[in-house]
C-alpha cells in the first residue's frame, strides 16, 4: 500500500517540479548534446553576424564600426561561455511564478494522493455484500474505461499531453489496486513486494508510451527496488526479457542501465550466494539494511562520477536525481518497515542499529555535500543524524518513530530551504506529508471511514483548487469590469 | 500497423493479463481437489488488501487420508503464507473467536477448504468454523444469541 502511495505522490510531485524551459532553440540543441561547444560558438557568431550587418545595412551603424564589431567577434568568440541552463537565468519575477503554480500543483497532487488511498481503502474494507462477480466485473469495467479514455487521448494528438501523463499513471494505479483486490478474493498469499514487482511489469505499456523521463525514471526505482526485494532465481529471465528491450529503446539513459544492473547483481549475488548462510539476514533485513546498503553503494558510486567525470554530466545530474529518491523512499521503507516487523528485529537490534546509524550518517552526508553550497552548518546536520538514528534504533513505539522521522525530516527540509533548493524542499516536504498520512490511516481503525472521508478530502481540495484557478479569477474580473462581461 | 497503433494495443496488455489470471483463478478453485486443513492463527491488518487471519496449518488435527497416498503435503502447503481476507465489519469477531480458540471450555474448531493439486501450491477457497462457512456460523450464534 504504502509503495503505492508513495509512487502515485512521486511521480505527480516531480512532475509538478519540472518547469517548462523557456530554451532558445540554440540552447535547446545545446542542452540536448545535438551540438558542441565549437558549433555553438560558430552559430551564434554567425547569428550576430546576421544581425550586425541588417543592422549595418539599415544605417545604425557606420562602416568602420561595423569593421571593428566584426573583428571583435572574430577575435573574442572562442571565449565565450557555454550558456547556463535556461533554469537558472529565470529571472525572480518567473521564479515566483513557478513557485506559485508548483504550490497549486502540489495540492493537486496531495488530493489525487487522498482519493488514491481512498480508493485502495474502499476495496480494502472487503465489502461483503457485494458478490465477488460483481467486484470482478466491475473492476475490469472501470479498467476498460480507463483504457478507453487513454486509448482515445493517444489517438488524438490534439488532447494535452499532461492528461495523457495523469491517465498512463492512472492506469498504472488500477494495475495495483487489481492486483490487490484479485489477491483479497482469492486469498493469494504472495510477498507483497513480489506483487508490486508483478505491477511494476505490467505497467510497462504505460511507461513506454510516456513522454516524461522523471516518470521513466522513477518507474526505474520501484522497479530495480521491488525486483531487489522480490528477488528470486526464476525472475532473472524475467527481467532479461523485460528489460532489453527499455534499454534499447532509453540507450541514452544511464541511470536505467546503473539501476539495472545493479538490480541484477544483487538479485544474482543474494539468489546464489546468500541463499544458505545469509538467507535470514536478508530475507529479514534487506527491507531495512539491505535498502541502505545499496543506498550508501549508490552514493560511493556517485562520488565516483563526480570525482571522475566532473558534476557537469548528464549522467551525474540523472544519478543525483535517482538518488535522492531513493533516499526518501528508503527514509520511509525504514520507518514502516521497523514499525512494522519492531518484535522480528528485537532479537536483532545490534546489526539493524549499526546499519541504521551508519545510514543516517552517511547518506545526509552524501545529499549535503551534492547539493549545498553553504556547509557551515554541516555538523549539526551530522549531530541530529546520530541522535535520530540511535533513538530510532532502540525506538520500540511507531507512532514515536514517526515523530522522530518528521524531525528528521524538517531538519532536512530546513537546510534545503537554508541554501535555496526548492526541489529538494519541496519533496522533503511531501515525504513528510505522507508520512503524516500513513500514520493517520494506522491509527484510524475503520478502512471504510477512513476511505470515504480520503476520497471526500482528495474530492473537496480538488474543487478548491479548480474554484480558486478558473471561477475566482472570472469573478475578480468581473467584478473590476463593474459586473459587466466583456 | 504503425507505432501508435501498436501502442495504444500495448495498453490492453495488462487488462489481459489480469482477466486471463483472474480466469485461471476461477478454473482452479471450481476444478481442483478440495481439501481441508485444520489451522490456528492471528489477524492482523494489511491496508493494502485489508484485514485477514494469518494462521498456521495444524497437522495434528488434519485428516490425511483426504490427500493421495494417506501422506499430508507439507512441503506443498509450506510454500505460501497463509492467509485469508475477511470483510472489515466481521474481522474483530473473528479475532475474538481466534484468540478465544484454546481459552474456551469448547475450543472453535477452524479449518481451511484449499483447492489443491498435487505438486502445485494451493489456493485458498473457503474458512470454516467449526464445520461450517465463517458467515453461516457467525449468524447462528447470531440467532442463538437472541
Amino acid at each position: 500500500m504504502f509503495t503505492f502511495f508513495t509512487f502515485l505522490i512521486l511521480v505527480f510531485w516531480i512532475y509538478s517540479l519540472s518547469s517548462k524551459s523557456k530554451d532558445s532553440f540554440l540552447n535547446i540543441l545545446l542542452k540536448q548534446r545535438v551540438i558542441n561547444k565549437t558549433q555553438f560558438q560558430k552559430i551564434y557568431a554567425y547569428e550576430q553576424k546576421k544581425r550586425l550587418k541588417n543592422w549595418y545595412q539599415n544605417g545604425f551603424l557606420e562602416e568602420r564600426q561595423y569593421q571593428e564589431i566584426l573583428r571583435s567577434l572574430d577575435e573574442n568568440i572562442k571565449y565565450l561561455k557555454m550558456p547556463v541552463h535556461p533554469t537558472e537565468n529565470i529571472k525572480n519575477e518567473e521564479k515566483q511564478n513557478i513557485l506559485t503554480i508548483n504550490w497549486l500543483f502540489n495540492f493537486v497532487c496531495f488530493a489525487v494522493g487522498c482519493i488514491g488511498l481512498g480508493i485502495i481503502a474502499v476495496v480494502a474494507a472487503n465489502w461483503n455484500q457485494i458478490p465477488m462477480l460483481l467486484k470482478l466485473i466491475g473492476y475490469f469495467v472501470c479498467f476498460l474505461g480507463l483504457l478507453a479514455w487513454l486509448s482515445y487521448t493517444y489517438i488524438n494528438s490534439s488532447q494535452k499531453y499532461r492528461l495523457k501523463e495523469f491517465l498512463l499513471w492512472c492506469n498504472i494505479g488500477w494495475i495495483f489496486i487489481g492486483i490487490a483486490l484479485i489477491g483479497q478474493l482469492f486469498h493469494l498469499t504472495g510477498n507483497t513486494w513480489t506483487a508490486v514487482f508483478f505491477g511494476m511489469i505490467l505497467s510497462v505499456p504505460f511507461i513506454w508510451a510516456s513522454s516524461f523521463s522523471q516518470s521513466k525514471n522513477i518507474w526505474l526505482i520501484f522497479y530495480g527496488l521491488s525486483a531487489i526485494l522480490s528477488s528470486s532465481q526464476a525472475y532473472a529471465t524475467l527481467w532479461i526479457l523485460m528489460v532489453l528491450p527499455l534499454v534499447w529503446k532509453y540507450k541514452n539513459n544511464l541511470l536505467f542501465c546503473a539501476i539495472w544492473w545493479i538490480t541484477l547483481i544483487l538479485s544474482v549475488i543474494k539468489s546464489y550466494w546468500f541463499v544458505n548462510s545469509l538467507d535470514r539476514f536478508f530475507n529479514l533485513f534487506m527491507p531495512v539494511a539491505g535498502t541502505w546498503m545499496i543506498l550508501t553503494v549508490l552514493l560511493a558510486l556517485l562520488f565516483l562520477i563526480k570525482w571522475s567525470w566532473g558534476a557537469k554530466t548528464a549522467f551525474f545530474k540523472v544519478a543525483k536525481y535517482g538518488f535522492i529518491c531513493l533516499t526518501f523512499f528508503s527514509v520511509f521503507v525504514n520507518d514502516v518497515f521497523y514499525s512494522e516487523n519492531d518484535v522480528v528485529f528485537s532479537s536483532d537490534k545490534l546489526i539493524y542499529s549499526i546499519w541504521g546509524v551508519f545510514a543516517l550518517m552517511v547518506i545526509p552526508f552524501g545529499l549535503i555535500g551534492i547539493f549545498m553550497k553553504q556547509k557551515r552548518h554541516l555538523w549539526h546536520f551530522w549531530a541530529v543524524s546520530v541522535v535520530v538514528a540511535i533513538i530510532y534504533s532502540f525506538l520500540e513505539n511507531p507512532f514515536w518513530g514517526m515523530v522522530l522521522s518528521l524531525i528528521y525530516l524538517l531538519c532536512l527540509a530546513i537546510y534545503f530551504a537554508h541554501n535555496g533548493h526548492m526541489k529538494g524542499f519541496n519533496f522533503v516536504l511531501s515525504v513528510m506529508i505522507v508520512r503524516v498520512v500513513w500514520q493517520y490511516i494506522d491509527l484510524v481503525v475503520s478502512l471504510m471511514t477512513t476511505g470515504i472521508g480520503l476520497i471526500v478530502t482528495g474530492v473537496v481540495l480538488l474543487m478548491g483548487i479548480f474554484f480558486y484557478s478558473y471561477i475566482y479569477p472570472c469573478i475578480v474580473k468581473q467584478i473590476k469590469n463593474g459586473g459587466k462581461n466583456e | 500497423m504503425n507505432k501508435k497503433t501498436f501502442t495504444v494495443l500495448s495498453f490492453f496488455i495488462p487488462f489481459c493479463v489480469l482477466f486471463v489470471w483472474v480466469c485461471y483463478l476461477t478454473y482452479i478453485t471450481t476444478t481442483a481437489q478440495q481439501v481441508i486443513v485444520a489451522v490456528h492463527g492471528f489477524d492482523p491488518r494489511d491496508f493494502l488488501s485489508g484485514r485477514y487471519i494469518r494462521y498456521q496449518i495444524d497437522w495434528d488435527n488434519t485428516d490425511c487420508t483426504q490427500f493421495d497416498d494417506n501422506k499430508c503435503p507439507y512441503a506443498d502447503f509450506d510454500k505460501i503464507i497463509h492467509r485469508y481476507y475477511l470483510p472489515e465489519q466481521y474481522a474483530t469477531q473473528i479475532d475474538k473467536l481466534f484468540s478465544d480458540q484454546i481459552l474456551k471450555s469448547e475450543p472453535v474448531r477452524f479449518d481451511i477448504v484449499y483447492a489443491y493439486i498435487k505438486g502445485q501450491e494451493p489456493i485458498t477457497s473457503m474458512l470454516l468454523i467449526n464445520g461450517q462457512e465463517w458467515i453461516d456460523y457467525l449468524q447462528t450464534q447470531h440467532e442463538r444469541k437472541k
